[in-house]
């Protein structure tokens, strides 16, 4: 049994587990690229949103390799990602393949019906098999939680590293080591090796006068930096410490109703009501995106990047908030938005992160005399 | 002493289209008296785009322009609804969801926004219309008298449509209190084409260029969404075996367009969508698929604030034109057949 999933940046590692510690074969398409993208762009409708092309392009490159099994995420919320597998099973089952798509319902994971779609995947059917869900869980959030303690050590450290690349070389053996332990104790050790080699890497002496920037937006676009044009490690190279509190171990969290700073997060942007704070959850990351930038704005960041896929509605809504009230000078925290789709020309993203990094310099630096004098 | 009514603004965009009599009754009712906005013209457009960003869906800056033409107006409240759903189950668009924060985040010091919350997922529609009669300082008994009568009106206005009448026609009658209407049957060339979209879509003439007017001109039957049955909106619709759609919109449009695929009299169908929308760019996905297996002649228009008319016009008439070529040569063929066995014998 050939299983395949989509990509999503750095958490391939985790979705493997899932499916090798079933008991299945996985399957792993190359990483986004822009050949895979042609075929992906040529079947998807027209106008919707970015990560639905990226995931059909890798679903397309396994079922040519002769994988019959695809498991794909769904939610039941408002926006258009609960729809995405079976417009895609349709799609590709138009398109001639034989296969079967399996969905993991991730609306809200203490419903447990996840259970199901892993149990699906092993061939053991005894009672037995629920120790083995259990085991796999734990390797895959254990997993998840070290792909979160990467990206964020990753973010921290690029913009005083020496020499240029090293951090993304880190990452990447990092992240390798994560997909080859496969047992509890193996990774609870990688823990402490993880932070032992971002250390090593040899850094300028700094105390903490890099920009500090807070990265934010659509899930699947933040995280996959093929989608966003690497824009973690252009903001690393142009000297912005980045933060990041998305990852998909914090999405887990939010699904099982553990995610304390969400709830702080919501807790903000409800108390914002009369400015426009929104109320509930909307689909995507609005409601906390709009919490993230109160958060991030009382605490003092420097700057404030929001993607999202071009056409995403809650996204949108969002962006129209935050930025009345930067022009407003509710909050003194300069906001800046891409929308990515695939016409996004590189020189053009570029430019225009490298001048919103000078900006925030001068305004650092125009504070730091106004404090002086 | 004549007592001053206080006034409330209702914007002549999105769900205006579909529960307006609903909301007009309810509210007058309740003593007030409402004002809807004026007509979208080019300039409605303009200044919405001023207050939203440039790549939100065209009826939602329409939305704003009309807003803002209520605030010239100088009403005492705005009506601003949150429909979070409108049937078991389902969601509406996201951006429904956080209309009155956007309204309060982009618009400097608004009127105070009635703000209605529809949640039929968590609570019954009776409770919100309390909810909205008690945030109007009104007793509990009025709430309930003025919630029957819209409902009663609401179901007039809905009948009616039903009926066969354009959105306009019935608004005319139901504003006007004529009871016991008999539509008249229009003539047509024996065309019959369906519409479906938002009702905000397919409405309002400026967004779609007058389209239903069009075609009627052209002698086409017209059918939208409306006009169908409402036994046909009550199931929910399936899209695959495992998923069940979950958009209160696009319930109504998938309905609408299972129905439609039935009818063996229908030629041809028109979905008016607008561009960025969300839910339509993968319903229309759908439909695109359903509509090549049945081959219907099948055209989706998607509309935004630089459509011009002459492109969409064209596009409709060559539409239109197709199907009476299709419908004549089917015609034609069964004498082509027995021509072509003369002539082999």
């Amino acid at each position: 049994m050939k299983v395949t999933y989509p990509h999503m940046g750095n958490c391939w590692p985790c979705f493997k587990a899932l499916i090798e510690g079933m008991g299945a074969e996985s399957y792993l398409p190359d990483y986004n690229n822009l050949q895979q993208l042609d075929i992906g762009l040529k079947n998807s409708p027209e106008w919707v949103c970015f990560p639905f092309k990226t995931t059909l392009a890798n679903f397309i490159t396994s079922l040519n390799a002769g994988v019959k099994i695809i498991v794909m995420a769904t939610d039941c919320g408002p926006c258009r990602f609960g729809f995405y597998y079976a417009v895609q099973e349709r799609i590709l089952k138009d398109l001639g393949y034989e296969f079967e798509m399996k969905y993991l319902p991730q609306g809200d994971l203490l419903t447990f019906e996840w259970v199901k779609l892993l149990k699906s995947m092993c061939e053991d059917k005894s009672i037995f098999s629920n120790y083995l869900v259990y085991r796999t869980a734990r390797v895959f959030l254990m997993k998840c939680s070290l792909v979160q303690d990467i990206e964020a050590y990753e973010g921290s450290t690029r913009c005083y590293e020496i020499n240029r690349g090293e951090t993304t070389q880190v990452v990447k053996k990092c992240v390798n080591m994560v997909d080859a332990a496969n047992r509890y104790h193996e990774l609870r050790q990688l823990r402490s090796t993880i932070k032992r080699l971002f250390n090593e890497i040899p850094k300028r002496k700094h105390n903490g006068e890099g920009l500090k920037v807070g990265l934010t937006g659509e899930i699947h676009v933040t995280l996959d930096s093929f989608t966003n044009h690497d824009i973690k490690r252009k903001l690393g190279e142009l000297g912005c410490e980045v933060h990041m509190d998305l990852s998909l171990y914090d999405w887990i969290k939010h699904k099982f109703h553990v995610n304390f700073h969400r709830k702080y997060i919501e807790y903000l942007s409800k108390t914002h009501r009369d400015i426009g704070g929104i109320q509930m959850d909307i689909g995507g990351e609005a409601f906390w995106v709009l919490g993230e930038y109160i958060n991030w704005a009382q605490n003092n960041f420097d700057g404030f990047v929001h993607i999202y896929p071009f056409t995403c509605m809650p996204e949108i809504t969002a962006k129209s908030i935050i930025s009345k009230w930067y022009s407003e000078r509710i909050f003194d925290l300069p906001p800046m938005f891409f929308a990515f789709d695939e016409h996004a020309g590189e020189a053009g993203f570029v430019t225009r992160l490298e001048s919103y990094v000078e900006l925030l310099k001068t305004k650092k630096e125009q504070k730091k005399k106004n404090g002086s004098s | 002493m004549i007592k001053i009514k206080n006034i409330i603004g209702i914007p002549r965009s999105l769900l205006y289209y579909k529960y307006f009599p609903l909301w007009k009754t309810f509210f007058e009712e309740l003593d007030f008296a409402v004002v809807v906005s004026d007509k979208s013209t080019i300039s409605t457009v303009e200044t919405g785009g001023q207050y939203t960003i440039d790549e939100i869906c065209i009826p939602l800056k329409l939305y704003f322009g009309h807003l803002i033409n209520l605030l010239e107006k100088k009403v005492d409240y705005l009506f601003v609804p949150r429909y979070i759903s409108t049937t078991f189950g389902t969601y509406m668009c996201p951006k429904f969801l956080g209309l009155p924060d956007l309204v309060r985040g982009t618009i400097d010091d608004p009127p105070p926004i009635i703000e209605m919350d529809i949640d039929l997922r968590k609570k019954p529609k009776y409770a919100s219309a309390i909810q909205t009669g008690r945030q109007l300082k009104r007793s509990l008994s009025q709430i309930q008298k003025a919630y029957t009568k819209a409902v009663k009106t609401y179901h007039y206005f809905r009948n009616l449509m039903v009926q066969g009448l354009t959105f306009q026609q019935a608004m005319n009658i139901t504003n006007g209190g004529v009871e016991n209407f008999q539509p008249k049957i229009s003539k047509h060339n024996g065309v019959k084409i369906g519409i479906v979209g938002h009702g905000y879509n397919v409405h309002d003439p400026y967004i779609n260029m007058d389209l239903l007017k069009k075609l009627r001109k052209m002698n086409v039957q017209v059918v939208t969404l409306e006009n169908l049955p409402l036994e046909i909106f009550k199931e929910r619709t399936i899209v695959t075996n495992t998923l069940k759609n979950y958009w209160g919109n696009e319930e109504e449009i998938l309905s609408a367009v299972n129905y439609l695929f039935k009818d063996k009299t229908l030629d041809g169908l028109i979905f008016i969508c607008s561009f960025c929308c969300g839910p339509d760019s993968l319903i229309d996905e759908l439909i695109t698929r359903d509509a090549q297996k049945l081959e219907l002649p099948y055209i989706s228009l998607v509309l935004d604030e630089h459509s011009g008319q002459a492109g969409v016009v064209t596009r409709v008439e060559a539409f239109v034109d197709m199907i009476i070529r299709k419908k004549r040569a089917e015609k034609m063929q069964p004498v082509q057949k027995i021509a072509a066995k003369l002539v082999t014998n």
